[in-house]
């Protein structure tokens, strides 16, 4: 039938893409820098007068390394600086004030239930994310996750398969199966209009692509009207989250790419 | 001869087990206490930010070792590098900084129903969850303990697996690259006054609005007694 055909067109089509990044994974795997390995510092410190003690405080913390956050080989910084402060204006006078305004007229609970609608459709990514990593009690649950709240959530508007049942999402995509792998993440990139990402993620958002189902609509500004609604609800939804995190960074561009690192780390992690 | 030795050593195993779950009970008790009450000062309406502010600081400062906090952001290679004088100071700067930080976010869950995970030993340290749900998200925060002098004391809170202490941390080692302590002291400072200034400006605006709110009602019962 053709559309097997396509399928398994498709199929062969990741199985192959997935073999070639797991060889490179092998290759490259040397050169994560995010392994939880000891960091290599050789540094004679002389204490300050009075301040020994302090020192038996790091050994007993070793958790966090020489020193908490270990130096980011950002070779792209310039660009990733730039690039966050263009993201940030778009932020604040184009997609925040749209966001509010959308606020102003669509109560949260609704703006809530199209985000779980949204979340819901990404069904597939999850799911072969997951197969990928061998996850496969993962899978079950997230088929189930997926029955439930499409039937009983009305088509993913509600979560009863969290609030109901206690099934936990696996909120799983490429870069994650990539990293799971042993591929390191490289370096940050600032992405235009989607913001944080890094050489590993960003690569990884084009196979998740061809899962999501928003992507197949006809025709093509349909796909783009639709992905700036969600991100405009998205954003209509954490607007105060992100203002808050950015007033109270020292330095926000540092505070994001750590906190993405941070977060992309733990994820790859589960 | 053999029995002894293994009725000495099960009695040894119960005895710290039992150690181990006490601090376990500890931890989740104080835990739960803290926070209960933090949220109870969140919610108490009748008090003024900064009132507010500073008692919810006394009451973390129960269970939050922020100095240590502060001392591990910088870490071995940068705490060094303060005189003992700049080293006061941070960690001052550095508590009214994460109240200043958290006390917004902490106020938009302060009515959320709170769950709490049971304790775990991690190491010779514990760990403890707490999660709540907000618009549709499980947020998570992972409260890791040591056991300092005065009981069991929190070192870092991993909210939604960001670690405050790496957060904070990258943040003040990049200042430290490029510049003094005294450098870092001033970002921390311009930083408070920041806060302070906005706080200043949101209270003006909520005052007009009231003003405003008020004016409206004066003129209504005017018009209805010139009726």
């Amino acid at each position: 039938m053709e559309s097997e055909g396509h399928f398994m067109r498709n199929f062969h089509g990741i199985i192959k893409l997935f073999s070639i990044l797991f060889i490179t994974a092998i290759v490259t795997g040397c050169a994560s820098n995010y392994r939880a390995r000891p960091l290599e510092y050789h540094i004679v410190i002389q204490p300050t007068a009075g301040d020994d003690g302090g020192f038996d405080e790091f050994d007993e913390f070793s958790e966090f390394g020489e020193t908490a956050a270990p130096t980011v080989n950002d070779p792209l910084e310039g660009y990733n600086r730039f690039m966050f402060k263009v993201n940030d204006k778009l932020y604040v006078w184009i997609i925040r004030p749209v966001a509010n305004g959308y606020a102003y007229v669509v109560p949260e609970p609704a703006r809530v239930s199209i985000k779980s609608f949204f979340k819901n459709l990404m069904f597939p990514v999850r799911l072969v994310n997951n197969l990928l990593q061998l996850k496969f009690k993962e899978c079950g649950i997230e088929t189930l996750r997926f029955g439930i709240n499409t039937t009983v959530g009305i088509g993913g508007l509600f979560d009863p398969a969290s609030s109901w049942f206690k099934l936990e999402p696996s909120d799983e995509d490429f870069g994650q199966t990539l990293g799971s792998y042993g591929v390191g993440d490289g370096i940050p990139i600032v992405l235009p209009i989607f913001g944080f990402s890094n050489l590993r993620d960003a690569f990884g958002r084009i196979p998740d692509a061809f899962l999501n189902p928003v992507n197949y609509l006809n025709p093509a500004w349909h796909v783009y009207a639709v992905r700036a609604g969600e991100m405009v609800n998205e954003v209509s939804i954490y607007s105060k989250e992100y203002d808050s995190y950015k007033k109270d960074a020292v330095d926000p561009y540092i505070f994001f790419r750590n906190a993405y690192k941070q977060n992309r780390a733990k994820k790859v992690e589960k | 001869m053999k029995t002894l030795a293994l009725m000495i050593g099960m009695c040894g195993l119960m005895v710290c087990s039992r150690a181990m779950a006490d601090d376990k009970a500890d931890v989740s008790k104080s835990v739960k206490e803290v926070t209960t009450n933090i949220v109870a000062i969140l919610n108490d309406d009748t008090l003024e930010l900064d009132a507010s502010k500073e008692k919810v600081q006394v009451e973390i400062e129960k269970i939050f070792d922020f100095p240590l906090t502060a001392k591990l952001t910088l870490g071995r290679t940068y705490w060094p590098k303060l005189t003992p004088e700049q080293q006061k100071d941070f960690q001052e700067l550095f508590v009214k900084n994460i109240i200043n930080s958290y006390y917004d976010k902490a106020k938009q869950f302060a009515t959320e129903t709170i769950i709490y995970g049971d304790p775990e030993n991690v190491g010779n340290k514990i760990q403890m969850l707490i999660s709540f749900v907000s618009k549709g998200e499980k947020i998570t925060i992972n409260n890791k303990l040591y056991k300092s002098k005065t009981g069991w004391m929190i070192y870092d809170m991993e909210i939604q697996d960001v670690s405050i202490v790496r957060s904070y941390g990258s943040q003040y080692t990049e200042v430290l690259k490029n510049g003094s302590g005294e450098d870092l002291l001033e970002k921390m400072r311009a930083k408070l006054k920041d806060v302070k200034k906005a706080e200043e400006a949101e209270e003006k605006t909520d005052d007009a609005e009231k003003k405003a709110e008020d004016a409206e009602v004066k003129t209504e019962a005017m018009d209805t007694k010139a009726e």
